[in-house]
């Protein structure tokens, strides 16, 4: 898909680099477009990359980005900018993104809520396939926590209980269109267990929300503040949302092995992507610096060592990671 | 004791000459800022996060402290001088500050605000040292039907405040309410009232509509009146207070500190409702109560106190909890993440450089603060010597460029100008802005914590009840409202007798 439609850019970018040969300066103005973005494919990258960041700064998408811009820039020699833009949960971002000319000068944090989720239910012009994958930064996933006073000491006792009393049991959740929150929809639908989601602003409101007693429990993006508070014994972690146990929690089942084979898909991705149609030369440039940093001690003490994988995901991979995505939230998100 | 050994070593950490440095530019950045309108800490910080990530971790948090706090000095300057509210937290002095400039008393109006949030600041970071521990276990008790209550007892105290009418203050309040719901459904995240355009999926931004509101909208005011009308108000006297303005104010002052301090623990509190609470308690216990809006000082010290007091307690919930209480500090979380340290209840022990620095850094800036602000104040009402015309086109730009650099968004700009007439067609129907912009703060907080009580207890209103901090609130508020009405009825018959007697005279 990606290699077809850069092979169609490139065979319209032929005839006026042909005839701009002989009058470069002049007729370049007009088919600057496909010049320029040849001879920038040769030097990519020759000027300063923006690399906008579709949340607020602060939170741990914006600390992925540093992280590896100040590899990138190192690596490539040119500086990346960080932009956040935050508004309309990260779309206006995305669609911006969407629409920048595709020379590798624009990039973007593509994830599971700005870039999947959101078009499917707001009226947003852009869907996946407007943009070119390069690969995966970081993925966390999502656990299920409990306080330290909690009568559920596993998941075993925390799910018998939601299954005795359906609805009765209160689920912080990072927000209403997350992949925690369709999860726990499935678990509903499809296992006919029923919890009551409380979607929140963000870990920290959720935090609080099961220090104070509030809700019974967290379904919560694994990240640095969560592990503090698994260490110091504040959180009890019952499971966790990812196909394989984590590392980091050997002892933790994953929801799979409780009987919920379906319940994978709870997994925040932190990919990069640029607009549809860059040169695959920039993009394999990209990609192997990406590759080169995730496995950079420096980029992996500012993550996290779990959430950087192991086995650096390129743009293949992560294409086919968001295209499961679009398929598993279609059907419950998905507008008429 | 053990808080001084700890102060001990946080002083010798703060005093070292780089993080002596790094106070200085946070508190000079922070007050510059906070002068210029639609720069506010949050987009500044923003701005720098990419910079602190190569610093030392003390000196950056304790010099994104600095901004922070030093904001909220700079940020009052342009709510006195020229009703521009710089950050949520100055809305509430713009009532009785900008009324205090257009008496000539521009001079005392600020001095009395740094020298209040100089107060305001030291007794809450002494709080911080020796109480931060106790008060971040309170601080997690406050859940969502708590803070229902604490948001209505807030849009009580806003239409309360508002100098007019209280029926024109509670038609604003629903205004802002209503503006507030734009956006995506907190609970469900389908689009509301967003009409197809995608900027509007997040909501209004709050900046862009305070600063249309009150900045614009005033901007365009003052524009209208003439030359020699302006002229009277650049007339300059006495920085420094009077005996009377510090006798009349000392109270305000006092109690502002320890009502911003409370607040400013509580998790998502902070700024604006100290700000709001300290003025609706100066103007409910003075004597001549109509004074307030007409400026009165107390009404520009108590809140000045208690934002100042706010924004220092906001850092217990943050070091303590990990718990982030505003946009700012949620930011600073994120530089500390950034350097690979995690805020936490582990802190104290595993970074005491960090945190015994950064809190004695905050006993420097604030001296700091003071000795640059008595002095600088002078130079600050220059400004108002400044032709109407030209320091409103220049104060139109820094608008413009402020607020496009909270979103990165063009359509905010939009939002400054339509917002901005509006304002203006408020001023001139004597409607006052304050109630709105601030229900459109409460609203989105108010409207999440409802549902999430509503889905925490299955749609039973009895969670308010069993909930202690609501029960009060609530109580409290029950009371109060029958109290009130009795005595406005007292008052009504006592009223209708005199005039009865002198009728009977003539």
């Amino acid at each position: 898909m990606t290699m077809r439609s850069a092979l169609k850019k490139n065979t319209v970018v032929f005839l006026p680099a042909l005839a701009g040969l002989a009058m470069m300066g002049l007729v370049g103005c007009s088919a600057s477009g496909s010049v320029g973005a040849q001879e920038a494919e040769a030097g990519y990258p020759s000027k300063p990359v923006t690399f906008v960041v579709p949340f607020a700064a602060g939170g741990p998408s914006t600390v992925t980005a540093l992280a590896f811009a100040s590899c990138l820039e190192a690596g490539l020699g040119q500086t990346f900018v960080i932009e956040n833009q935050p508004g309309g949960s990260g779309g206006l971002a995305m669609q911006d993104v969407s629409s920048a000319k595709p020379d590798g000068y624009t990039l973007t944090l593509g994830t599971n809520g700005p870039l999947v989720m959101n078009p499917m239910i707001n009226q947003l012009n852009y869907g996946i396939e407007d943009f070119t994958s390069v690969g995966v930064m970081a993925q966390m996933p999502t656990v299920l926590v409990v306080g330290e006073d909690s009568p559920y000491e596993s998941a075993d006792e925390f799910f018998a209980a939601a299954e005795k009393n359906p609805g009765k049991l209160s689920v912080a959740i990072p927000g209403a269109t997350t992949s925690a929150a369709i999860e726990l929809q499935r678990l509903h639908e499809e296992y006919d267990i029923e919890v009551t989601a409380v979607p929140a602003v963000g870990n920290a409101e959720m935090t609080t929300s099961l220090l104070g007693g509030h809700v019974d429990a967290l379904f919560i993006t694994d990240h640095q503040d969560v592990q503090s508070r698994i260490e110091d014994g504040s959180f009890v972690p019952l499971a966790v949302s990812s196909p394989e146990r984590a590392d980091w929690y050997a002892d933790v089942p994953t929801l799979a092995e409780q009987g919920y084979p379906e319940l994978v898909n709870a997994v925040s991705v932190f990919g990069v992507v640029g607009p549809k149609g860059m040169p695959d030369s920039i993009v394999s440039t990209l990609e192997s610096q990406l590759k080169t940093c995730s496995e950079d001690s420096t980029v992996i003490d500012q993550i996290g060592e779990m959430f950087v994988p192991a086995e650096f995901s390129g743009a293949a991979a992560l294409d086919g990671v968001f295209a499961d995505m679009q398929k598993l939230y279609e059907p419950i998100l998905g507008q008429e | 004791m053990d808080a001084f050994n700890n102060l001990g070593l946080g002083f010798s950490v703060a005093f070292e000459p780089m993080n002596l440095l790094f106070v200085f530019v946070g508190v000079v950045i922070g007050t510059a800022i906070g002068v210029l309108p639609g720069l506010g800490p949050t987009a500044t910080i923003a701005l720098l996060l990419p910079i602190t990530y190569t610093m030392d971790a003390t000196s950056a948090v304790i010099m994104l402290a600095g901004i922070y706090y030093g904001s909220m000095y700079g940020g009052t300057i342009t709510s006195v001088l020229l009703r521009i509210p710089g950050e949520a937290a100055s809305v509430v002095t713009t009532f009785d500050g900008y009324q205090m400039t257009k008496q000539g008393r521009a001079g005392p109006a600020l001095g009395i605000s740094a020298i209040g949030s100089f107060i305001g600041g030291t007794v809450a970071i002494i709080g911080l040292t020796f109480l931060a521990p106790l008060l971040a276990q309170v601080a997690v008790a406050v859940g969502p039907a708590s803070y229902v209550a604490i948001m209505v007892l807030g849009l009580f105290l806003v239409t309360s405040l508002g100098t007019g009418s209280t029926m024109k203050s509670l038609c604003m309040a629903a205004i802002g309410l209503l503006l507030s719901t734009v956006g995506q459904d907190p609970i469900t995240g389908t689009a509301r009232f967003t009409f197809g355009i995608p900027s509007l999926l997040g909501g209004f931004d709050f900046v862009a509509i305070a600063m249309g509101l009150f900045g614009v909208g005033q901007l365009l005011h003052s524009l209208e009146r003439t030359e020699k009308a302006q002229a009277i108000t650049t007339k300059i006297k006495n920085i420094w207070p009077s005996r009377k303005d510090f006798r009349d104010s000392s109270g305000a002052i006092a109690r502002g500190s320890l009502l911003g301090f409370v607040i400013g623990v509580l998790p998502g509190g902070g700024g604006v409702i100290s700000s709001l609470a300290s003025y609706a308690l100066e103007k409910r216990r003075a004597k001549d109560p109509s004074r307030f809006g007409k400026g009165a000082i107390e009404g520009v010290a108590g809140p000045e106190t208690a934002n100042n007091a706010s924004s220092t307690s906001a850092f217990i919930p943050l070091l303590i909890l990990g718990i982030p209480s505003n946009v700012v500090l949620a930011m600073l979380y994120g530089a500390l993440l950034l350097q690979g340290i995690t805020p936490g209840p582990s802190l104290i022990e595993d970074r005491p450089d960090i945190f015994w620095g950064v809190i004695a850094s905050m006993y420097i800036g604030n001296v700091m603060l003071v000795i640059l602000n008595i002095p600088l104040i002078g130079i600050f009402i220059q400004m108002l010597r400044v032709r109407t015309g030209i320091l409103a086109t220049f104060a139109l730009m820094v608008v413009m460029v402020g607020v496009y650099s909270i979103n990165n968004n063009p359509f905010d700009m939009w939002v400054v100008l339509i917002f901005g007439v509006f304002g203006w067609i408020m001023i001139k129907t004597g409607f006052d802005p304050g109630p709105l912009v601030l229900a459109f703060i409460l609203g989105p907080i108010l409207e999440r914590s409802f549902r999430q009580s509503m889905l925490i207890s299955d749609g039973s209103f009895g969670i308010f009840v069993t909930d202690p901090i609501s029960a009060t609130i609530f109580g409290v508020l029950a009371v109060f409202l029958t109290y009130s009405f009795i005595s406005r009825r007292r008052r009504a018959k006592a009223a209708a007798a005199p005039a009865r007697a002198g009728a009977d005279a003539q």
